[in-house]
């Protein structure tokens, strides 16, 4: 038997006749890792996924081991130092397979169930870790899942923590949707919150290729959760099973920064259009219709939907999915679109769709770009353009910022060998080359000088400052732009 | 219709069809030689001929890559499209 409790768990009382060796293991949450002090932990799971793998281990460790008696508990939510996160009881004829049966799955349970855990210190929250990862050695990085985008001019790690931080609110979890949320979550974005009501349904399957036939029934907000959470450790999903109506799209739109919508109401996106424009947030929009659809973003102080659209069109006036048909690679293709133009908004990629609608049509191919225009009289979009801007981090600094700094500071020369030109521009205490484990020598080295990292861009030197930050290193620093930078 | 027709002035249009309103006239785009001068009134002609179901009213207009009020003055070679609601997703 196997069960998952937000509850404090009770050891149960195995009341098993034939069995005459019991071993019971429990796991405890203590008070340090890895040297520092823990003050509380949470744990989450998915559910229905961690039942199935959970129930699975459990009855085969009984086949396995023989067992007359065996149950796995695993606490989920918030837990103080010393409570029970997971207890362990496995009954047999005889001790020893108990012992076995005992160790194996307190092994397996932690290697293969789908939860995630998060340490709180005093000086804030660790990230999400998959117990998954945890067990199987070394804890998954951002730099090793988001290398091959970082190491783009575009992105580099200013643009990964801009999208870190991130908080995009994705409403409608259906075809439009089940092709934004992974490659939001994909490329790193914090935080997604998913707002849909609805249950899977059988025809939602041809185009919201997120889901599987085992999900029908269930609730497709939690199912997108799960599906898109599978991807990295890296994502805070915010779940709403309700309709977005006027009595509520505030309180939810609110705390998000970018909004996606990927409704197929009219209502819906005139509230959105609404919300947004009131908390000064972009809104990603599109539609889709059998073959074709159109995108468009629209930024706090318009031109917006009601500049478009001065009579709200009522739901019902034209045909839906449900009458007219679609094709499920059209929301498949708009809805990527949709996650492209929220990276690009947030990484202050200015070429984004903000003044003008695309149409597309997938019979040939053809796009159309419309460019939209304000009403000057629009009741909605009143706001003042918001201007978005782009990321600056405190560890990548100017030649100006260097020559300020007042503590005494190694430079660290990427460039593969240390030249002279590097000294006479910055004035350090010594200059000196990569050394050969770049990252372990560097987080020894930090901890007794402030380190400069300088290469010829500063593309490398932000990627391993990045790295070493990761690594709790504190007093690592950037060059910003590298040694080869011209002041324009 | 007052202005927007006026005798002996025919205007060459190419006119594209969005979503259902494509599906409604059963073609992506024409060529149209037409003597109504905006975008209403082209719209209103054309859905006569073939039984569009939205009013124009309900429909947005836009010229030559640019939406445009329904009482646009066209001039020869403009191309117009029709763009119908669309909420699916
Ligand atoms: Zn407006």
């Amino acid at each position: 038997m196997f069960q998952i409790t937000d509850q404090p768990i009770v050891p149960p009382t195995p009341n098993c006749p034939t069995a005459g060796g019991f071993v019971t293991f429990e796991g405890r949450v203590r008070a340090m890792n890895e040297g520092r002090p823990v003050q509380f932990l949470e744990y989450e799971a998915f559910d229905e996924m961690a039942m199935a793998e959970g129930t699975a281990l459990v009855e085969g460790a009984k086949l396995r081991f023989g067992l007359e008696w065996a149950q796995a508990i695993h606490r989920v939510g918030k837990l103080e130092i010393g409570e029970i996160a997971v207890w362990i009881g496995c009954g047999a004829a005889h001790r020893k397979e108990a012992f076995l049966a005992c160790e194996f799955l307190i092994d397996e349970l932690k290697h293969r169930l789908p939860i995630w855990k998060k340490e709180h210190y005093a000086d804030g929250p660790s990230e999400w870790v998959n117990l998954r990862r945890e067990s199987t050695g070394g804890q998954l990085t951002r730099s090793d899942v988001f290398a091959r985008q970082i190491v783009m001019p575009e992105i580099g790690p200013a643009g990964q923590i801009a999208l870190q931080n991130a908080r995009v609110l994705v409403v409608g979890a259906g075809g439009l949707a089940c092709s934004a949320l992974p490659y939001l979550a994909a490329a790193g974005v914090g935080t997604i919150g998913i707002v849909e009501p609805d249950l899977l349904e059988p025809s939602n399957l041809h185009r919201q290729a997120l889901y599987g036939f085992e999900g029908i029934g269930r609730s497709k907000a939690r199912l997108a959760a799960e599906a898109i959470r599978r991807l990295h450790p890296f994502i805070q999903i915010e779940v709403f099973e309700e309709r977005l109506c006027p009595d509520n799209a505030e309180r939810i739109i609110a705390p998000f920064d970018i909004v996606v919508d990927g409704t197929d109401r009219f209502d819906a996106k005139f509230l959105m259009n609404d919300a947004c424009q009131k908390f000064g947030k972009p809104l990603v929009q599109a539609s889709i219709y059998r073959m074709e659809g159109y995108i468009q973003t629209i930024l706090p102080g318009g031109p917006c939907l009601r500049c478009q659209w001065p009579t709200e069109p009522v739901d019902g006036c034209v045909s839906t999915c449900e009458e007219a048909g679609v094709l499920g690679v059209v929301p498949g293709l708009l809805g990527v679109m949709q996650a492209a133009e929220v990276i690009k908004i947030r990484l202050g990629i200015q070429d984004i769709s903000s003044h003008s609608q695309v149409l597309v049509d997938l019979r040939d191919f053809a796009t159309q770009k419309i460019v939209r225009t304000k009403r000057a009289d629009c009741p909605s979009c009143q706001v003042p353009l918001r201007k978005l801007e782009p990321m600056k981090l405190a560890w990548e600094v100017s030649t100006e910022e260097v020559k300020q700094w007042t503590e005494q500071f190694i430079c660290v020369d990427l460039r593969g060998e240390t030249r002279s030109d590097s000294k006479i521009a910055l004035g350090q205490l010594e200059s000196i080359a990569a050394p050969l484990n770049l990252i372990d020598d560097l987080l020894e080295l930090q901890k007794t000088k402030r380190l400069l990292l300088v290469c010829a861009k500063g593309r490398r030197s932000g990627m391993v400052v990045y790295r070493l930050l990761e690594k709790s290193a504190t007093n690592v620093y950037s060059l910003r732009g590298g040694l080869e930078y011209k002041e324009r | 219709m007052g202005d927007s027709l006026r005798a002996g002035v025919e205007l060459k249009i190419t006119v594209r069809y969005f979503a259902a309103l494509r599906d409604q006239r059963g073609l992506s785009h024409e060529i149209l030689e037409t003597q109504s001068l905006d975008p209403e009134h082209i719209y209103a002609e054309l859905g006569a001929l073939h039984g569009f179901t939205l009013s124009a009213s309900q429909v947005r207009f836009a010229v030559n890559g640019q939406y445009v009020e329904p009482g646009y003055a066209l001039a020869e070679g403009n191309e117009l499209v029709f763009i119908p609601p669309v909420a699916g997703g």
